[in-house]
């Protein structure tokens, strides 16, 4: 009796609505799907005639309510007064609840009502001032009390079930049907925390304990699930462990590769960025592992930096290269920092590597070039300055310091500079500086410096304003040592008038024949003549007539020695370039006559032919004859070795092109190959084998400086033919005889 | 009494020398005829006549060293005196390894002139 009512009692757990003992018809319309023990109307069937046999059903009542009020696991018992059944204990199970703030209960204010009323579980349910969902063995939801209904809000279309199961979030959903369904299994209680949906929309989360109903005979026949709010709790929790992801996130997100280290030194912690970046899994890195990462010529002052830093108990900072991923070092920044606790002692060591590799290769970048300015100044001899035209001090490059001789770094003054140049370029000097005040100019000018032992350099300035410093005026400028320069100029000038010297004297040797035989000839006439002379007078009788003509070839033959002399001693002078008018035809017919004998002796035929009106040529009558003589020579030298035909010169003169005037000189000799043509007005060429080979570089240099041009060209046949050609005097130049030849 | 002076050719392309030495060598009692050229004389009738030339080295054509060959390829003997505008001393070595009687530089002097002759005559 008293197992039938417990067991009814128990199975009326299951249903949703009160169940006065003598008004089952409310339960009908409430079946839950999947009950398959017993059904309900067979429940409450027994259930009424169940009470009816007990004499006391308020001590049952009281019971049952003792139990469902204790909150400590025991196992409240009520005793059923039966008289063919022994009384028995029942056990109801209850648990306490550990995480619950709440305690079950009190229901103190229930208490009386549930003692007048009959047995209503529901009603136990709905003083629950929890939610409390009761469900089915097989999960349903069947029941909700007040706190439920508000909590999930009801949804009067829907069935119950979906409304509780949409309620929980999906998150949570699985280990909660897990968690239940391994409780189903196993009959034990299920306690777990799951976020459920409000009515309002709002997820909280609850602490879900769900416990079984038995029967006496332990069969489960219900669960009652009751929601615990612990969302306040669970909030600071997850507010934690969201920051706790979050600033895990950010560690892992900066973009700088921080690390934590023990005291020892070993690294415990690397962020995901300083792992991807070198390649290294957590496991690898930690301790010492990333020293791998290292660059090998780094290492080992890296390992003794950290340690002298992590000894000194300090914060500090190191460079070392560290290896990415794809094999390429990169420079990197080594900031250590010790953490400490309350007491002041280090309980481990947080770091961040920061990249600055560009900054690295920047410096070294500028450490090269500004080495490279450097050398580019001393190479060059060049250095620069700067001046603030407001003071008297300047800024100087080291090679400057040199080039002024002053001692590297002191202070250089615009006196000290004074005193540097020279004294006839000192108001040149002022005069530069005053307009540089002044008008702000650029400037390009070359003066002399006076150095403490008595030479001269001389200097090249370059100058100009920049508006740096405000409104402060500055002159930035360099200053190039040129005194080399303007020595070798000066040499090289000498030089080439030695060389154009040499060259005359060159072609006096090939011309001692030439000038012997010019000479000679004249001088054998006078002595012939003379002698004759004094013959005939002395003859008995004496031949006047005869003295008369030998006296009168005497004198013809010394006026033509003399002439002789004048024209060489006129075309070996050292007079400075003359500018006149000059007529190539008489010109060249005066270095004829000096050639001939040269001529003769090489068994040369000369042929002339001059143009009758050959126009004025201006320029230097010495030199352009020197060129000539220097063709001629040539000319004749070149057919030295040549028997098997005759040896011909042609000399000819003729208007040419662009109010030029032309002058030939052809050969039957050797010749040369077209290779040779560059070659033959290089100075120095020769094919001559004692000659200087200087005389038709310095030739076309004559003509060059005449405004002309000197060619060759070999012959179709035999030999070579040289020629050049000049302006001739136009109508301009006739009233302007002074234009210079340069 | 008709006396033969001995006949002296002289040749040499210079036309001073032509005008002046014949008068000269007259004066010293020789007859002397000119030529311009070595080929002039080799073409004339005087090659058995001469009894001397003055002979220049440097002529066109024909040098004075190369007609001495050709004299001696004949089988003549003439004295030749060579006369030269040069101042090459070597020249004169040659000439008198070839079998002149001398080499004068110009300008020579009578008495050099006389002397050579007297040489070449005796």
């Amino acid at each position: 009796m008293e197992t039938e009512l417990t067991r009814l009692f128990d199975a009326l757990t299951e249903s949703t609505g009160s169940a006065p003992p003598d008004g089952p018809a409310s339960f009908i319309n409430r079946r839950r799907r999947g009950y398959n023990r017993l059904g309900i109307e067979d429940l409450f069937g027994q259930w009424r005639k169940s009470i009816s046999r007990i004499d006391d059903p308020s001590a049952l009542l009281a019971g049952w309510n003792a139990r469902a009020l204790a909150s400590n696991p025991g196992e409240p018992r009520a005793r059923k007064r039966h008289g063919d059944q022994d009384d028995r204990w029942l056990p109801y199970r209850t648990r306490s609840l550990p995480h619950a703030s709440q305690r079950v209960g009190p229901w103190t204010g229930n208490h009386a009502d549930v003692e007048k009323r009959e047995l209503d579980l529901s009603v136990i349910m709905d003083s629950i001032p929890i939610p409390a969902i009761l469900a089915t063995s097989s999960g349903g939801a069947q029941r909700l009390n007040p706190p439920a209904i508000d909590y999930f809000g009801s949804n009067p279309g829907e069935p119950i079930d979906s409304n509780i199961a949409s309620a929980i979030h999906p998150e949570d959903l699985p280990q909660v049907m897990a968690a239940q369904a391994k409780a189903r299994k196993t009959g034990s209680t299920y306690d777990i925390q799951a976020r459920h949906r409000r009515a309002d929309g709002v997820y909280r989360w609850m602490n879900l304990v769900g416990m079984p109903l038995r029967d006496t005979q332990g069969r489960i026949l219900c669960w009652m699930q009751l929601h615990f709010d612990v969302d306040d709790r669970k909030r600071p929790e997850e507010t934690l462990h969201a920051v706790e992801r979050d600033l895990s996130a950010i560690i892992n997100m900066i973009p700088a590769l921080a690390w934590s280290a023990r005291t020892d030194g070993s690294a415990e912690f690397f962020n995901r960025h300083y792992l991807d970046y070198i390649g290294l899994t957590s496991d690898q890195a930690i301790n010492w592992g990333w020293t791998v990462a290292v660059h090998p010529d780094d290492a080992s002052a890296l390992i003794a930096s950290w340690k002298s830093i992590v000894s000194s108990e300090r914060p500090g900072e190191t460079e070392a290269r560290l290896r990415r991923f794809d094999g390429k070092y990169r420079w990197f920044l080594f900031r250590l920092k010790p953490l400490r606790n309350e007491s002041e002692t280090i309980i481990k060591w947080c770091g961040i590597n920061i990249d600055i590799d560009d900054r690295k290769r920047a410096e070294e970048k500028l450490r090269r070039s500004d080495a490279f300015l450097a050398e580019g100044q001393r190479t060059s001899l060049t250095g620069s300055f700067s001046w603030l035209l407001d003071s008297t001090e300047l800024t100087f490059s080291d090679e400057l310091y040199r080039i002024f001789e002053f001692d590297l770094g002191s202070p250089v003054t615009l006196d000290r500079i004074a005193d540097r140049v020279h004294p006839d370029d000192i108001p040149l000097l002022f005069d530069k500086r005053a307009d540089a005040r002044s008008t702000g100019a650029d400037h390009d000018y070359e003066m002399r410096l006076l150095l403490p032992n008595g030479s001269i350099k001389h200097v090249h300035v370059v100058s100009h304003s920049t508006r740096g410093h405000g409104d402060r005026g500055e002159y930035i400028g360099a200053i190039q040592d040129v005194t080399q320069r303007r020595t070798s100029e000066e040499t090289f000038g000498v030089l080439r008038s030695e060389l154009a010297r040499m060259a005359k004297i060159n072609s006096l040797g090939a011309l001692t024949a030439s000038i012997a035989h010019e000479v000679n000839q004249p001088l054998s006439g006078v002595i012939t003549n003379a002698s004759t002379c004094l013959r005939m007078l002395a003859a008995d009788p004496p031949n006047i007539d005869g003295a008369l003509e030998t006296a009168r070839r005497t004198i013809r033959d010394g006026h033509r020695a003399a002439d002789v002399i004048t024209r060489v001693r006129s075309l070996f002078s050292k007079k400075t370039a003359a500018t006149e008018r000059v007529n190539l035809n008489d010109a060249a017919k005066d270095v004829i006559v000096l050639s001939q004998s040269v001529l003769k002796s090489s068994r040369v035929a000369l042929k002339t032919e001059f143009a009758d009106d050959l126009p004025l040529v201006i320029g230097d009558r010495v030199q352009l004859q020197q060129v000539i003589l220097n063709l001629l020579l040539n000319a004749s030298e070149a057919m030295s070795g040549v028997d098997d035909r005759p040896r011909q010169i042609v000399i000819r003169t003729e208007n040419d092109e662009d109010d030029r005037v032309r002058l030939t000189v052809r050969d039957t000799g050797a010749g040369f190959g077209p290779d040779d043509i560059s070659k033959l007005f290089e100075a120095f060429y020769t094919t001559k084998g004692g000659g200087m080979g200087v005389g038709l570089s310095i030739s076309q240099s004559i003509i060059e400086r005449h405004h002309g041009l000197l060619r060759a060209m070999p012959n179709d046949g035999p030999g070579a033919t040289f020629w050049f050609s000049i302006p001739r005097v136009t109508h301009d130049d006739k009233h302007d005889i002074t234009r210079v030849i340069s | 009494m008709i006396v033969l002076r001995p006949l002296i050719m002289v040749i040499d392309d210079d036309e001073s020398v032509r005008e002046s030495l014949p008068d000269l060598l007259a004066e010293l009692g020789y007859s002397a005829r000119s030529f311009p050229s070595a080929e002039a004389f080799l073409s004339s009738d005087c090659i058995g006549t001469a009894r001397c030339l003055i002979l220049d080295m440097a002529m066109p054509g024909m040098s004075g060293l190369e007609l001495q060959r050709e004299l001696v390829q004949r089988g003549s003997h003439i004295p030749i005196v060579f006369i030269t505008a040069s101042t090459d001393e070597t020249i004169r070595a040659h000439a008198l390894a070839g079998g002149a009687v001398d080499c004068l530089f110009k300008p020579f002097s009578e008495g050099a002139l006389l002397a050579a002759l007297d040489v070449a005559f005796h």
